[in-house]
């Protein structure tokens, strides 16, 4: 009985969070308070379980770096680099594509993806605009490869801070299998856009001048606050790639960083806690008590053993298979809840003897990829098409499927092949 | 010391207004040729059913990063951008000012002139239609109705 009822909370919760019916966020906990007041009542989940379901290192880690980016966002570092980074384009449509996804890329290793694109967007819409371009090549090319890249690093994309956290993988390990294999795909990734907006990106500019006029220096707003978080941040960095060797945990260096930036900059505090996203913070409370009641009353039981024994024939073909339904289901709602209740699953096939230690990175390769294929696939395709629908030239569902749809699946498709030929390596 | 009057005796009674199908052409035709910066919307039995400013229609002209960056003093130089675009003009001045209207804020005739400051400071508006029973019957500016709350303490000075 009791796995029927933890199922159908879960099931419904989804249904909500699916059909847009309520706020992803409230469905999240009250599908948490529902689930945790049944297992209460039948004896199949408890308080301290619950807790105990919650990753603290991945909220940890997500928070510290949501504080460092909130202090940093308004000094203009970000307009600094994208307005340098246009400038070095001389106003070629495609040579600007490059730098700017390029950066974006690199920025999306570090910083949240969608902070990313709130902070870039903008100024990419003023970039494009002053050169005559349309933005919506660049603005899409910045949503997409900011998921894509995200998942390059442990700290990059929440979805791969869960796996992180769950697995036990450090910094090094994501930079050292997860990386390579999104680098290659972001390149393919922008040979793509060259041919599907090649139409776009062969208009010439009327003044091509213009950016180079832009003053980046004057962009930059609080030169000494800028300068602080960035050692603070560079310093963080380099405690993640020496974690594994100093025993660290990511959490506790993202809020050290943290902590470290307020002491040292002493900004208004209630100013950078309002920029930053508790909802996903919440939701991952809400989502992680959610899954871990389903997880106590055995439910993922059957999945796992129909995983499992394709694992036991063999491993990677089922690495290739979660590529394909994370990124599937990635396109349907945020990776997060996904990414979640793969963990779960991953879990699951690991107590049943089967060696995981590839398979997470097939979790987290479609997790990164398969946001992409769809307009609601990621929050942040849904602030690059919110951010568009300010602006004259809206991005519509039709564009998306157009130009997006191809990229996710090529990237799925080249994420699988390089899985497969890298798989002993991604195990090791 | 004079009593302060209501906003009833300091408002403009002539009011030019538009009614929601007029273009937005049309309006701002009007607001240049009668120096006006604030035309209320009014429909066939005289309520006032919006406003639109001529704020509101400059905003459609801007560059879209305006209202998207939170600073824009590094940009100098607008490139192309100086003048509307024949697109832009083109789409926009067939539209009827009903799509770009705000919600209509008003007072009564017999309001005080700090309640009358007090909404215009909380809306950010720069002129207030006042109604009589419902009805528009005229306009006050912030210059207006400033001069008239502002009188008061010149004569408080002289006494």
């Amino acid at each position: 009985m009791a796995p029927l009822v933890a199922a159908a909370i879960f099931i419904l919760t989804l249904v909500f969070i699916l059909t847009n019916r309520l706020n992803h966020i409230i469905a999240a906990l009250f599908g948490a308070v529902c689930m945790l007041a049944a297992g209460i009542a039948m004896g199949f989940y408890s308080e301290s379980q619950a807790i105990a379901s919650i990753e603290f290192d991945a909220l940890g880690l997500l928070l510290g770096m949501m504080i460092m980016v909130s202090i940093l966002q308004p000094t203009g570092f970000f307009q600094y680099v994208s307005i340098r980074a246009a400038q070095l384009s001389h106003g070629n449509p495609w040579r600007l594509m490059l730098l700017l996804g390029v950066g974006t890329s690199l920025i999306s290793l570090v910083i949240n993806n969608v902070t990313t694109v709130v902070i870039v967007g903008p100024v990419t819409i003023l970039i494009a605009e002053l050169l005559g371009f349309s933005p919506i090549p660049f603005l899409m090319a910045q949503a997409l490869l900011s998921n894509t890249a995200g998942v390059g690093t442990s700290i990059g994309d929440p979805a791969s801070v869960l796996v992180a956290s769950a697995s036990g993988y450090a910094f090094n390990d994501f930079l050292f299998r997860a990386f390579p294999i999104v680098a290659i795909v972001v390149l393919v990734s922008l040979l793509m856009f060259r041919v599907l907006f090649s139409r776009e990106l062969s208009v010439r500019p009327e003044d091509p001048d213009v950016v180079a006029k832009l003053d980046a220096e004057e962009a930059i707003q609080d030169y000494a606050t800028m300068r602080r978080v960035l050692i603070v941040l560079a310093v963080a960095i380099g405690l993640f790639f020496f974690q594994g060797w100093l025993r660290l945990s990511s959490g506790f260096i993202a809020l050290s960083a943290a902590a470290t930036s307020l002491a040292w900059v002493r900004p208004d505090i209630r100013e950078v806690l309002e920029r930053v996203d508790w909802s996903v913070l919440l939701f991952f409370i809400g989502f992680f008590t959610l899954v871990g009641g389903l997880e106590a009353t055995g439910a993922f039981e059957p999945i796992i053993l129909i995983l499992s024994s394709i694992g036991r024939e063999n491993t990677m073909v089922l690495g290739v298979i979660l590529i394909w339904v994370v990124a599937g289901l990635s396109a349907l709602v945020d990776n997060v809840p996904v990414t979640i209740a793969m963990i779960t699953l991953v879990r699951g096939l690991a107590m049943e003897g089967i060696d995981v230690s590839a398979l997470w990175w097939a979790v987290v390769l479609g997790a990164g990829f398969g946001g992409n294929a769809t307009p609601i696939g990621s929050t942040t395709n849904i602030v690059i098409v919110s951010m568009s629908q300010r602006t004259h030239t809206p991005l519509t569902p039709k564009l998306w499927s157009r130009r997006g749809l191809p990229v996710a699946f090529t990237a799925c498709v080249v994420g699988s092949i390089l899985f497969a030929l890298t798989f002993k390596w991604l195990g090791g | 010391m004079k009593p302060l009057s209501s906003i009833g005796n300091c408002m403009k009674r002539t009011v030019f207004y538009i009614s929601p199908d007029t273009t937005i052409r049309e309006a701002v035709t009007m607001m240049v040729d009668k120096r006006v910066g604030t035309l209320p919307v009014v429909d066939e039995d005289d309520v006032l059913v919006g406003v639109t400013t001529i704020s509101d229609i400059i905003k459609i002209f801007l560059p879209d990063f305006v209202s998207l960056l939170s600073d824009i003093d590094f940009v100098k130089d607008y490139g192309n951008l100086k003048i509307p675009s024949p697109e832009t003009l083109e789409k926009v001045q067939n539209q009827s000012v009903s799509e770009i209207m705000e919600e209509p804020v008003a007072v009564e005739g017999d309001s005080s002139l700090i309640r009358a400051l007090s909404i215009m400071h909380k809306h950010n508006l720069t002129d207030l239609p006042v109604l009589n029973e419902g009805k528009l019957c005229g306009i006050a500016s912030r210059v207006d109705i400033g001069r008239e709350f502002f009188s008061r303490w010149r004569t408080m000075d002289s006494e």
